[in-house]
Parts: C-alpha cells; structure tokens; sequence
C-alpha cells in the first residue's frame, strides 16, 4: 500500500512521515493530483487555520481531486485539522466550506467554566460504538492541540467523545473509507502509534 | 477526562544535557539524546528543549539535536532559545519540533508573537518566562535568567493575553535546582488574570511539591529537570570512554553522588503517586 501524505506547506510533516515510516510503510509526501492518483490511500494532516489551508488546497488544483478519490472509494485518514477539513464547514475567522466529505461543521471550542482554549495535552477516548477499528483500551490517553472542534450531523459517524472540561466533543470519525482524528496519534506514544497502525491495517482492507 | 501534563525540561549547552542552580553554574549531566529516548520509553508526556546560550549568542543549535530525537521519539517536542524571527520558528519546526518556545524576543518585539501566532497558530507558540522576584514583585528576566526586562510578569501576561499564545512556561528562577517548590499564591495571581494555559517550571524537589503545585492550582503541567535528571544519570554509563566535551562543569558527573535537596524519582512512580492522590495522570 502507498499512502500520499498530503503538503500543505504549513505544517510540521516530520511527524507524521517519521510514524508512517516506523511503522514500515511506503508514502510520498506530495501535493500532487497524479500521486495523490496512483496512491492507495491519502492521510491529510495540518497545523494551520482552516480558512488557509482549504485555500491551498485550493490553490494546488488538489481540492476536487481529493473529493474525487474518496468518493471513489480510496481511505482518507484526516489528523487534526485535516480531520476538520473533511467536514463541510469551518467558522474559524470566517465561514469556509470545508471538503464536504462528512456533512457537518467546525466551531470554536466553548469559552465557559474558564476552560483554557486551546485545549492542549493528552485526553481519553470515550467509544462510541463497536465499530472494527480498535482503540487498544480506555484508558489510552492521546494528544490533543485544538482550539475548533467538529460536529458531524449524523451522530453515527463519530467513533469516538472526548470531554474537555464538562464538554464533550466528537473526538474521531469513521465513515466507510473516511478515517479522522481530532488528536494527533504520530505524537501520544505506544499508544498513538497502535492506533495508526490499526488504522493503516483497516484502510488496506478497503 | 484531561490528564495533567508531566513534562522533562532538558537544558542544552553544546552537546550536553546540563542542569545548574538558578539558571548558573551549569553541570555537565549527559547526552540529550540519550536522556530523550529514555525519558521517552518512560512514559514522559512531553519533552522540552532550552539551549541555554542560545538567546546570549543569538544562534540555537538544537536543529540537529531535534532532528535525530524525532525519528523515533512520538511525542511533543517543544524547543526554545534564540528564536528570532519566523525562519528561525520555520527551520524548528521542520526539523521535527512541535511547539516554539519565545522569551527575549517576545518581551523585545510583542508584536512577533502575533506574527508567529497567526502564521504557525498559536497553539504552536509558547511563550517563556524566567521570573524573579525583587521587592514582592515578579520581574521578567531573560538570556537564561541573565538580563532583566523591567517588565512585571503580571503586566507581561496581561499583554500575552492580547497577542495570542499556546502557552505560558513560567520559571521560578530563584527556586530553579533548589528543590525548594514553588510560589503557588503567585500562580493563583496569574491564574486569575489568564485563560492560556500554564506550565511551572523551577523548584520541584520531591514528588510532594508537584501534588501541591496540582492540588492548589489550576495549571495544565509541571516542567520537570532536576527531579528526573539526578535519578536517571546514574543509569548510564559514565565511565571515562565517553567523552564529554569541553563545555562545562563534569565534576558532579564523575564523582556520582546524589543532589542532597532533589529527593530525585523515576517519571511512572511520580504518575502513579500523583494518580493516587487523584491527579490524572497518563500512566
């Protein structure tokens, strides 16, 4: 399996090339539609603002094709704002369609009971249902770092919470080929890791 | 349900881990690369970097440092000293850095932060501060607690609050490798007067004094050297095969004794002893 790891130019790439290189597998960095193409499977990640980063997307004529790809049925795995941008909406600075991949939107992370925004440091997952992906156990604790959160209109999708203060947001997707984590599984350790590679398996599959 | 952050704080000085008493008299502890992979395999949440000359000279040599410690380190990484400008913050983060740690800078060109904020996002920009107290006030000092700002540390996080920043690193320079704990009523004062997240920094000397520091504030992690540093280096080899360059103070290496007022801990028992004491923890 190849796996496209798209460049936005923004964000910290090392990570996550170093994680899917640890865990033995074959990936191009690139922002190009003919590798995007011919890989098997597309992890979109990204530092950024949301607003920015569809623009270039955008800018890089990879927009539709990444819409093309995984509507065809290729797995996308999107981390952080990657995750974000599969969604159809974002409210960061302004209102910007996102990939329109999930139907749902990204808002700011409610400013009550004095939580700190962003929401940094290491957090839990809280299942939502049986679906195959595996998170090796409860109380597994990965790294977050996000101030926007995603709501997906169809409840389903969500695999898994998290609670932030009393608030509780959806904390991944999986939606057939569409994999995303709002938390960054190439920086929580052993178990991020785990995590990646259980991912990376279920997505051969498809 | 979100875990307090437990995190190493590893000062650099050329090649070497080094760790001293208020920021001075620099002694020589190991090799960073070998503490960060241990510190990994142990369990720390977090990793901090600070060339310690960096800001004096005006240059950071941790790129390489970074760049090896990334390949097989999967945590965050943050990496301060002698940041400058966006290429520096640019160059760090490419070479496998999570997070940019900024003090001088910051406190000489405010509006830098802003600047790095909007472009990097500010959940990536930590912004450092060496504070100590003179008269019942909070100063910010920086160069590695050298040179003193005049500004109030409270005035400057008023400010901070304005330009945008990740996160806060506050260390308690008179206290830092004393082991004597913290200045928790002054944390409460900052608490009150900012939303941004928290680390402390200078003065852990057992484990009691971070589940004070937990208990009576609210801050998000503790930066941990000494404590850690002064169990670990025991562990390693550090016979006269390797050989530790000229820069600094070796003699507290060699003759492997222990800090009498660092009552030293591995990273899993203080987690344990902290999740016992109902602080969550990443275990």
């Amino acid at each position: 399996m190849k796996i496209s790891i798209i460049d936005l130019e923004v964000s910290n790439l090392y990570s996550i090339t170093n994680a899917v290189k640890y865990l033995d597998y074959n990936y191009v960095v690139s922002s190009s539609k003919n590798e995007i193409d011919n890989s098997d499977c597309i992890i979109l990640p990204g530092v950024g603002s949301f607003p920015y980063a569809i623009s270039q997307l955008k800018k890089k004529n990879i927009y539709q094709t990444l819409i093309k790809n995984v509507k065809n049925g290729k797995p996308i795995i999107g981390i952080c704002l990657g995750f974000q941008l599969l969604f159809s909406s974002g409210q960061e600075f302004k209102n910007t369609n996102g990939l329109n991949l999930i139907k749902g939107s990204v808002k700011l992370l409610p400013k009550k009971n004095n939580l700190p925004i962003p929401h940094v440091g290491w957090n839990n997952l809280i299942k939502s249902n049986k679906k195959s992906i595996s998170f090796s156990n409860n109380k597994d604790n990965f790294y977050f770092v996000h101030s926007y959160y995603a709501e997906p209109d169809d409840k389903k999708v969500c695999l898994s919470y998290t609670k932030y203060g009393n608030f509780k947001f959806c904390s991944s997707i999986l939606s057939e080929n569409i994999f995303g984590f709002q938390f960054h599984p190439e920086k929580s350790g052993r178990a991020g890791l785990n995590l990646l590679s259980n991912t990376l398996k279920n997505a051969k599959k498809i | 349900m979100k875990c307090k952050r437990i995190i190493s704080k590893l000062e650099i000085k050329g090649p070497n881990l080094v760790k001293g008493v208020n920021l001075e008299g620099m002694r020589v502890l190991g090799k960073p690369d070998e503490f960060s992979k241990l510190y990994y395999n142990e369990n720390i949440d977090e990793l901090y970097y600070q060339d310690t000359v960096a800001s004096l000279y005006g240059r950071n040599s941790l790129y390489n440092l970074i760049e090896k410690v990334s390949k097989d380190i999967f945590i965050p990484l943050c990496v301060g000293g002698g940041v400058k400008n966006l290429k520096d913050i640019y160059n760090l983060l490419k070479v496998g850095a999570d997070k940019i740690s900024i003090n001088k800078q910051a406190l000489k060109k405010p509006n830098f932060v802003y600047e790095a904020s909007q472009k990097f996002g500010k959940a990536n920009i930590c912004i450092s501060i060496e504070a100590i107290k003179s008269e019942n006030e909070y100063y910010c000092f920086f160069d590695n607690g050298r040179n003193f700002s005049n500004i109030k540390v409270l005035d400057w996080i008023k400010n901070i609050n304005q330009i945008g920043a990740g996160e806060i690193c506050l260390t308690f320079v008179d206290s830092d490798g004393t082991g004597k704990g913290f200045d928790l009523d002054f944390i409460n004062k900052i608490e009150k007067i900012t939303n941004i997240p928290i680390v402390i920094h200078g003065g852990a000397g057992n484990k009691k004094q971070v589940l004070e520091l937990f208990k009576k504030t609210k801050c998000d992690g503790v930066s941990i050297s000494s404590l850690f540093h002064y169990n670990y280096m025991l562990q390693f080899n550090n016979d006269s095969d390797i050989k530790y360059s000229d820069e600094g103070n070796v003699d507290f290496l060699m003759s492997k004794t222990k800090s009498k007022k660092i009552e030293s801990i591995k990273i899993n028992n203080l987690k344990k002893f902290l999740t016992k004491q109902k602080i969550n923890c990443r275990i």
